[in-house]
């Protein structure tokens, strides 16, 4: 039985309604405008005497114990609320694991253990001991908006199948659900195929980064800021060459390196945080005239399987193929460009 | 573009060397100025936009001209041709050799430098290159072709110089906007971009307290803020003009205006 976050929130839902006082109410709202990302729904239960709370609700397609207390620590960054975790399935170290971390759940085979203070309410039941659902039991998803997609895809891109799913996980720190699903579109969308047992045959990699790009863009998934190096483009590439910071080049300049256009007129560099490199590599805040992007990246895949030359790394061109696919300007010629050098020469860049 | 020199440069350097050739008995009294001094200062640098380095300047000093032989006679024999101003030499190929007197050091008259000896025509004055009499070190000027063995130690202006009487030169003409001197705009930048901002502000802070400088040194500050103070001022789009199409115009006008205002604060 496979299960759509839609499906699990309402069998939570409906698990919960069964379970509650019958004087408490319940109402649901999925997928919630928050200030910071977007939560899965929003639980808000009333007690009789007028009390009321609100449970931030995180679904997952699986939850594996080792992973419970990051996932919720990250949780708890941008909320206070009391979390409510659910899945299909939890096992019981996973259940464990919530409960250390200070976290509720519910299990659609109800296993549900929910705590409140104010009002005070204390459920706990027992569900399936084992998990009922056969092995593939991932959410599909229709997008490679996320970090984990960039992973994959890059990792897709770089790596010369064959491999399976756990091994190309391992290669790219995905986890495998995470993989899974990346599979699963792309296969889906006949830009892979898969072998007998499921492991990864061929990738059309030029074709993976023009979907990743449908949900990814340069400018809007990464944090861009604009600066002027008044000196020139060779003068910050001899900046950067100095800097022990954590930086990678990508755009023109690299594409410049292997497939030549035009002068590149605009530097792009991810790094780790904008205005800290900004002060180290002596730019200026600039409104028009930029010459200079600084950006912090959507995932730090980024800053994996650079390349340099002259002292400067630069980004795998997998990924320089894509931002300049979804960059401003003559970013989508300079990609043509590059991807045709890149299908020439795959040996030199795919491993 | 990187890479080998364009022919035209390769043309005009045989050219210098054909001049330097001719006056060697006055190397003592010429300063490379213009162009070709700012190309050797910068090289290509970052910019897309090839340096115009088709002619050749050199500023003469009268105080350490010799006698003999006569400018005029010594051009002459190797063959260079005065066509109608005073100082514009033609040599082989019609590249354009200039003898530039500094105009305080030049006597009365309206273009050509007195000269004495060497009469009226041979240079022609020009204002601001004070400066490059006190601001140059020798440097050895070889040909670019490979059959050709001549070389020639000889005085070139450093950048603050350069500087200042490529600010003259543009103060000078403004208004009579054309492409040329929209690139000598944007060998200010490149003077800019390729020398660190102290070492040129300590330079020109000597040239501020040579006697023989101070003066152009001083309405140079002037022009410098008046023509590149800003991003939309006359200098600054004039470099951006002369930039275009291989460089975003604004990136080259706030460049230029960006480093003047650091010059300019560390001369303050």
């Amino acid at each position: 039985m496979g299960f759509s976050e839609t499906q699990l929130i309402s069998s939570i839902e409906e698990q919960l309604r069964r379970r509650l006082p019958s004087s408490w109410t319940l109402d649901v709202k999925r997928e919630p405008k928050a200030p910071h990302g977007r939560a899965d729904a929003h639980f808000r239960l009333r007690s009789p005497g007028g009390g009321e709370t609100q449970l931030i609700v995180e679904a997952k397609a699986s939850v594996e114990p080792r992973n419970v207390m990051t996932m919720v620590t990250l949780l708890r960054r941008f909320t206070d609320a009391t979390l409510l975790v659910v899945a299909p399935f939890l096992s019981a170290r996973a259940r464990e694991e919530l409960v250390a971390a200070g976290a509720c759940y519910a299990d659609s085979t109800g296993n549900i253990r929910l705590v409140l203070d104010d009002p005070a309410l204390f459920i706990e039941t027992a569900g399936a001991s084992s998990n009922p659902f056969p092995a593939q039991r991932v959410f599909p998803i229709r997008s490679l908006k996320g970090p984990a997609a960039a992973r994959v895809v890059r990792g897709l891109c770089d790596f010369a199948p064959p491999y399976g799913i756990r091994q190309l996980a391992t290669g790219v720190g995905a986890s495998p659900a995470s993989v899974s699903r990346v599979v699963d579109l792309l296969d889906r969308e006949a830009l892979l195929t898969r072998g007998p047992r499921g492991e990864v045959s061929t990738v059309d990699w030029p074709g993976v980064i023009r979907r990743w790009v449908q949900d990814y863009s340069f400018t809007e998934s990464n944090r861009a800021e604009t600066f002027l190096e008044p000196r020139g483009l060779g003068a910050l590439q001899r900046r950067l060459a100095k800097s022990g910071a954590t930086y990678a080049v990508t755009g023109s300049l690299p594409a410049a390196l292997v497939a030549p256009v035009a002068s590149p007129r605009l530097a792009a560099v991810y790094v780790e945080n904008t205005m800290r490199a900004a002060d180290r590599l002596g730019l200026r805040t600039a409104e028009a005239g930029a010459n200079v992007l600084l950006v912090e990246p959507l995932d730090p895949v980024v800053f994996d399987r650079t390349w340099s030359r002259d002292g400067v790394s630069y980004c795998g061109l997998s990924q320089v193929t894509a931002d300049l696919l979804s960059g401003p300007g003559r970013g989508p010629a300079e990609a043509t460009e590059l991807i045709r050098w890149m299908e020439a020469n795959v040996d030199a860049w795919r491993t | 573009m990187p890479g080998a020199p364009d022919s035209a440069y390769v043309a005009a350097r045989r050219v210098l060397l054909d001049a330097l050739e001719a006056l060697n008995a006055h190397l003592d009294a010429l300063v490379l100025v213009g162009a070709q001094a700012i190309y050797l200062h910068t090289g290509e640098g970052d910019l897309a936009v090839a340096p115009y380095t088709t002619d050749a300047d050199l500023a003469v000093d009268p105080n350490a001209l010799g006698p003999v032989p006569a400018l005029e006679a010594a051009m002459g024999a190797a063959g260079f041709a005065l066509r109608t101003e005073p100082g514009i030499w033609f040599g082989a190929g019609a590249v354009e050799i200039d003898l530039l007197v500094p105009e305080a050091l030049g006597g009365g008259g309206r273009r050509g430098a007195r000269l004495g000896t060497h009469g009226n025509r041979a240079a022609r004055k020009a204002r601001g290159l004070e400066a490059t009499l006190v601001d140059n070190t020798p440097m050895a000027i070889r040909a670019l072709e490979d059959y050709d063995n001549r070389g020639f130690e000889i005085a070139v202006a450093g950048p603050a110089a350069l500087l200042v009487a490529k600010l003259h030169k543009l103060a000078e003409r403004q208004g009579a906007a054309d492409r040329l001197q929209d690139k000598d705009a944007l060998d200010i930048l490149r003077l800019l971009r390729e020398t660190e901002t102290e070492a040129l502000a300590s330079t020109v802070g000597g040239l501020l307290s040579d006697e023989r400088s101070t003066h152009v040194a001083r309405e140079s500050i002037d022009q410098l803020r008046a023509l590149f103070g800003s991003e939309g001022a006359a200098g600054s789009q004039m470099a951006a003009r002369a930039a275009q199409p291989l460089e975003d115009q604004a990136t080259i006008a706030a460049s230029v205006t960006a480093l003047a205002a650091d010059l300019l604060r560390a001369l303050e």
